[in-house]
């Protein structure tokens, strides 16, 4: 959809398409939260500040410079930067949360394969955990949220070499962490 | 870009750094180009490329099976735009504020005698112009300073004989957290990102910044004047906001982390070390303190899992021979509670554990070294010298904000999931005496505050409001409650249940 009229009406008072807005990111913007922090209380905190935020300053967004999803997806990242570092009590981590069988898509037929599924998945995230967060920033932002490296340079504040050197290190890291097992079985699952 | 290649491969083959820079387009176009060359000629490359983008694509599909089914438990919450929506800075396009002050000559000359009004009118009373922040007409407290997010800013307000008058004003400073005002009452500090601002409480007083990095505290000397901070790379320093000076106590490669926590004498302090997760997460971390006059460091205790739990102070106890602090785990577990004897340098585990939010207990500790606690499941208080338990009045449990009268012997506590106006309750642990201070309806008790000995200060929330109040509750009961402040910005300052959008101390409160 093109937002770009939404965006416009948004700018010039509407509350309507403020209203639009919201209603149209607010669950991508929890998801990304939710991928940047691991944690659903942090998340919904996050996504609420930073959708409060873009919409009481939207007359700021210029969109010949950036789509507004960068835009968004920027304050989002500063908000969960900050909201890391003050880090307050989090209820429940996104392993944690996998591990609890929270709605999974269930590609897998039997019971012990769906275990295994959410076993490797907790694994997985549990392995992101362990990324520092600008590590874990460039992961999520490159393969959940499918920016390009100059945008994932505007979003976490860098230049496109940095971006591009965080992911490469975040992988390697990421591989380390995971062990060959878990990287044979991943792979093996998305491929099969 | 073609490296050796690894085990029995021909050293033409580009090596797995290479295929996986490839699979990730790092590499070069031109370079690139020679890669695609080989790997159509090579089935043994091209099969190890699968492998490593392979990878990549399980991550990201690990990734979507996670995150795209996944909801918030509630909607977040339009209301919050709505009710700043109509506010005219924030909604109206910088080009139609343009035209709207270019549409008449009129228009101009009113702006321009408006700001000359404004101009005359702050040189007569130095009051800045706010627009949701009310105060009340007179106070009968102790003297006081207040600090509040506004809709403008930060409004710094003086409380005193006079009545409560805005001093001063700093613009364009939202959202704000971690506000707080120091022991001396001279400067306020508050974090914005990754900025901590000082600024001074008298009107047309200095500010200072200070840039932090992940990872950084601060916190405030005894008596005031100086504070001591991490810088989020790893040193330890004090900076005196007067004269802008900064002393190093701890060197960056020490990995000092995290809040400094002073000793009640202000001689010493304790600090955490971690190394940085991508230099070296196996290096030994835990709790030193370092000695003002010498600069000595001693280390005091050793983080008890190396690389996923650290530990960090929280408090000095009796005077300065023992220090509380806790555990901080990544993944995130319930803190442990520890007690460190500095002269043995021995800690303890201690059977209770209590809430912590960002850097600060929820539950602060007195001077006697006690402390709420949750022991057993119950919530008590916790006599640390003694390490004796004595159990609270059940409809007290889990308070969500506490404060220890300045000697010591009080307790005031906000107690959530009461009737508006009834969740403000006082408690004596040595007497077992409970009392609830009732407040009027309209709106419900978020955090509380001492106010000298004698009176507290009640932060509240109107139901359904996106702002804050701010009252002043005697504790003898001989003066009715009063609201000072009103329309505090809490929908500025960020997170929903930060509820606290202003820190309040008297100068003279340490």
């Amino acid at each position: 959809m093109d937002y770009v009229p939404v965006i416009r009406r948004a700018q010039e008072g509407d509350d309507r398409a403020a209203r639009q807005l919201f209603d149209d990111f607010q669950l991508r913007t929890y998801r990304l939260a939710l991928g940047l922090l691991g944690d659903t209380a942090d998340a919904e905190e996050v996504a609420q500040d930073a959708l409060t935020y873009a919409l009481l300053n939207i007359h700021r967004y210029n969109p010949e410079l950036s789509s507004f999803s960068t835009w968004l997806h920027t304050i989002t990242v500063s908000r969960a930067r900050d909201k890391r570092r003050r880090k307050i009590l989090p209820s429940i981590s996104l392993a944690q949360w996998l591990g609890l069988g929270n709605q999974i898509r269930d590609h897998a037929p039997g019971p012990e394969a769906h275990y295994m599924h959410r076993e490797m998945e907790s694994r997985l995230f549990l392995a992101l955990d362990q990324l520092s967060p600008k590590l874990r920033e460039a992961v999520v932002l490159r393969f959940y949220a499918d920016c390009t490296y100059k945008e994932m340079g505007e979003i976490m504040g860098c230049s496109l070499n940095t971006a591009r050197s965080r992911l490469r290190l975040a992988i390697e890291k990421l591989r380390a962490n995971l062990g060959d097992e878990t990287v044979r079985w991943l792979v093996t699952e998305t491929i099969r | 870009m073609a490296g050796h290649g690894n085990h029995s491969l021909e050293p033409a083959h580009p090596d797995d750094a290479t295929l996986e820079a490839y699979a990730l387009e790092l590499i070069p176009p031109d370079q690139a180009d020679t890669i695609k060359q080989h790997l159509e000629g090579c089935p043994v490359c091209a099969a190890r490329l699968r492998r490593l983008s392979d990878l990549h694509a399980s991550i990201a599909a690990g990734l979507h099976r996670a995150l795209d089914p996944a909801r918030p438990k509630r909607p977040l919450d339009f209301a919050r735009v709505e009710s700043e929506w109509r506010k005219p800075p924030r909604r109206v396009s910088a080009a139609a504020r343009l035209a709207r002050l270019m549409s008449g000559i009129l228009s101009v000359i009113a702006v321009a005698l408006f700001a000359l009004t404004l101009t005359v009118l702050a040189l007569q009373d130095h009051q800045p112009a706010l627009s949701t922040l009310r105060l009340a007409e007179s106070y009968n407290g102790p003297p006081a300073v207040v600090a509040a997010a506004v809709e403008e800013g930060v409004a710094i307000v003086a409380l005193d004989a006079q009545g409560p008058r805005v001093v001063r004003l700093v613009p364009n400073l939202n959202p704000v957290d971690a506000l707080q005002i120091a022991p001396d009452g001279r400067w306020v500090a508050f974090e914005q990102s990754q900025t901590l601002h000082l600024i001074e409480t008298r009107a047309g007083g200095t500010a200072v910044k200070l840039e932090l990095g992940e990872r950084s505290g601060w916190s405030w000397a005894p008596e005031g004047h100086i504070l001591a901070y991490t810088d989020g790379r790893g040193q330890l320093a004090l900076f005196d906001p007067t004269d802008q000076a900064h002393t190093l106590l701890v060197p960056a490669a020490e990995q000092a982390w995290g809040q400094p926590v002073w000793s009640p004498a202000g001689e010493q302090i304790a600090y955490a070390t971690a190394a940085l997760p991508d230099d070296n997460p196996a290096a030994p971390s835990g709790i030193w303190r370092v000695d003002l006059a010498t600069g000595y460091r001693i280390e005091l205790a050793r983080s008890p899992a190396v690389g996923t739990t650290l530990l960090a102070p929280i408090a000095w106890l009796d005077g300065g021979s023992d220090l509380l602090a806790r555990s901080v785990s990544e993944p995130y577990a319930p803190p442990t509670l520890y007690r460190i004897d500095v002269a043995r340098r021995m800690a303890v585990t201690l059977d209770a554990s209590t809430p912590v939010q960002g850097r600060q207990l929820v539950w602060p500790v007195n001077a006697r070294g006690q402390m709420l606690a949750v022991r057993q499941g119950q919530v008590v208080i916790y006599d640390l010298p003694r390490e004796e338990a004595r159990a609270i009045p059940n409809r007290l449990r889990q308070p969500a904000a506490a404060a220890w009268s300045p000697a010591g012997t009080w307790l005031a506590l906000v107690v959530p999931g009461q009737p508006e106006g009834g969740g403000l309750y006082l408690y004596a642990p040595e007497q077992g005496r409970l009392r609830q201070i009732q407040l009027p309806k309209g709106a419900a008790e978020k955090s509380v505050t001492w106010a000298g000995p004698e009176h507290l200060f009640v932060t509240r929330q109107p139901d359904s409001s996106a702002q804050a109040e701010l009252w002043l509750v005697s504790i003898a009961g001989d003066q009715v409650p009063r609201r000072l402040l009103s329309g505090i910005a809490l929908s500025q300052t960020g997170l929903p249940h930060n509820a606290i959008a202003a820190r309040v101390v008297l100068p003279s409160a340490s």
